[in-house]
């Protein structure tokens, strides 16, 4: 009898263990304007969407959900098809600590989670960001990021994640 | 109706929904996918004297002090198909360690998941069993943190996937927090080897249940209910023994005895369990936490509750990670009235093959393991972990308890796991 308190103290003290402020831990609902550059790659990373999909905005926990495959759908009831340049590895990862904060091998893993479990398919691949542009043109659902020097008039940009060049 | 005819209708409604849908794709379809995972681990223990095993589907001898690299190696292979952005299907084969000592491939998953309206899913086929957290992915172990899920906990339920549907509904609750309510129903196949028995096996095992999963950012909280009703009862010798208190419930006027005689089958028993789980990927930390409650109406299969909590932190490429599980049945003793005190053999031996089989189902253990999982490129891993386990009254997790043990083990693993393909 006396170990089950102790397991239950164990447990407690785990839920309880102070962390880093959500916000730090996964993408706050403000713009990001001071996070380190992980990657050395600077400059600043936008979410972009088919122009003919309605969203205007997202927010960057509606912008996980969409890539985690925990939602399937836009608010409007648009298929999502979400999109990652795997070409690009260093933008794909400096992707996911901005987003999420969690390196690369951790998104591969819940991957791996998500995937052999028969739950979602993870993110279509494209080599590249003009692939991803590309795709996102050809798909109303689509949804995927490209470094901001990259943006045009034809695609919609919804989120903004990264800091902007130092003055 | 069989269970077996369930199974195959329930395939092929499935087959036939998939024929019958409309593409309407986004992008060309349909679209093939092949890909894997797999797990080659080494592990040896410090004692001669017992037999470790990763699940109760593992059969003798289990690990000892000699390497052994039969409880944690596997191998899956996935084949996937997206018929359209709302409909796709997948068949996965996992080869490991079986019931019977062999790596026969196993059909793990055989399924159709379809999308049709906002948020909702409904699967059908031979399914991922997901009740606990992490479950459904319990053999590709890249995707967990640990070298192997805690025997204390998901060892105890070692069935991973059902024939039959799910189905998930996913509700905004608004600022990035989702609510997920599943429900699911079918039929299990349970395959547990007995020492000195023929193996236990079930098959069509009715199985239901649902689980709420509250997912915030980098939290996740889960309660889980279901319940399950064996098909199958035990080997013939445990049945001798229910047969057996039935006739001497006659024989001494005592109903309580053939009680005992119940409590030792399984067939017309159910089962539940419940569980509250909680987890916390973001930043360095990857914490979870969990306890679940499984309770039955028979001796053979007791009541027990489980607990896991886990903590590992990120420096670079190594987390670091420490857990402590445990495992506790009571100590359930089965009623025989005055037969203790008969002095005939036979009747000495019915009381020792019931409390032995009773005792043969006791879990009462805990392990306190500390590893490091490495991500030395990407997709694959390599784990190193060490496991101090103390055991206090289980028989049924390990494989041969021999006389001098002093119940305390450590198991020293090295794995290396890999994924490829799609779900990389």
């Amino acid at each position: 009898m006396s170990r089950r308190p102790s397991f239950l103290l164990l447990a407690m003290m785990l839920l309880a263990i102070p962390v880093r402020p959500r916000a730090a831990c996964l993408a706050p609902p403000q713009p990001r304007l001071h996070l380190p550059d992980f990657t050395g790659q600077g400059g600043e990373l936008v979410v972009i969407v088919n122009p003919q999909n309605g969203v205007a905005q997202l927010t960057p926990e509606e912008v996980t959900n969409l890539f985690m495959g925990r939602q399937k759908r836009f608010a409007s009831g648009l298929v999502a098809l979400p999109v990652e340049p795997v070409g690009d590895a260093e933008r794909r990862s400096r992707f996911y600590e901005l987003l999420m904060n969690v390196p690369m091998s951790q998104v591969r893993a819940f991957w791996a989670r998500m995937y052999f479990a028969g739950q979602v398919q993870p993110p279509r691949q494209a080599q590249n960001s003009d692939e991803v542009i590309e795709i996102v043109l050809a798909n109303k659902g689509a949804i995927g990021f490209i470094e901001k020097a990259k943006l045009n008039h034809r695609v919609k940009a919804v989120l903004v994640l990264g800091s902007p060049p130092s003055p | 109706m069989g269970p077996a005819r369930v199974r195959s209708q329930s395939l092929g409604l499935a087959l036939t929904l998939a024929a019958g849908l409309p593409l309407c794709a986004q992008e060309p379809a349909p679209r093939w996918n092949f890909s894997g995972f797999g797990t080659l681990g080494v592990m040896a223990t410090d004692t001669d004297k017992v037999g470790f095993i990763r699940d109760l589907s593992q059969p003798y001898p289990g690990a000892t002090d000699h390497p052994n690299a039969r409880p944690d190696s596997r191998l899956g292979l996935q084949l996937d198909l997206r018929v359209s952005d709302t409909l796709h299907g997948a068949v996965q084969v996992v080869s490991k360690e079986r019931y019977d000592g062999t790596f026969k491939p196993q059909l793990t998953m055989a399924m159709l998941a379809w999308n049709p309206v906002s948020n909702l899913s409904v699967r059908a086929g031979r399914l991922p069993l997901d009740q606990l957290l992490g479950a459904e992915s319990r053999d590709a172990g890249y995707s967990y943190l640990w070298v192997r899920p805690s025997l204390e906990v998901y060892g105890q339920f070692p069935v991973s996937q059902f024939d039959g549907v799910d189905l998930a509904q996913t509700f905004d609750l608004g600022g990035g927090t989702l609510l997920v309510a599943k429900v699911f129903g079918g039929f299990e196949q349970e395959d547990v080897p007995i020492v000195g028995s023929p193996p236990y096996r079930d098959s069509g095992a009715r199985a239901a249940g649902f689980h709420f999963d509250l997912t915030r950012g980098p939290w996740t909280f889960r309660y889980a209910w279901d319940t399950g009703r064996p098909h199958h009862d035990w080997p013939p010798k445990i049945s001798i023994l229910e047969t057996a208190m039935a006739q001497y419930a006659i024989a001494l006027s005592d109903p309580r005895l053939a009680q005992t005689g119940t409590g030792l089958g399984l067939v017309g028993s159910s089962a539940r369990l419940w569980g509250v789980m909680g987890a916390y990927e973001g930043g360095r930390i990857q914490a979870q936490a969990s306890f679940t409650r499984f309770t039955t109406n028979r001796l053979i299969s007791p009541n027990l509750w489980t607990g896991q909590a886990s903590l590992g932190y990120r420096v670079g490429q190594v987390v670091p990670y420490a857990i402590y599980s445990r495992v506790d049945s009571g100590h359930p003793q089965p009623y025989l009235g005055v037969m203790p005190s008969l002095p005939d053999p036979i009747t000495t031996a019915v009381v020792a093959g019931v409390e032995y089989a009773v005792a043969y189902a006791h879990s009462d253990r805990h392990t306190l393991a500390g590893g490091l999982r490495w991500d030395f490129r990407p997709n694959m891993d390599l784990k190193f972990q060490v496991d101090h386990i103390q055991n206090h009254n289980s028989l049924v997790d390990w494989q041969v308890i021999q006389p001098g043990w002093n119940g305390r083990a450590n198991a020293f693993t090295l794995t290396y796991d890999f994924v490829f393909g799609r779900g990389r």
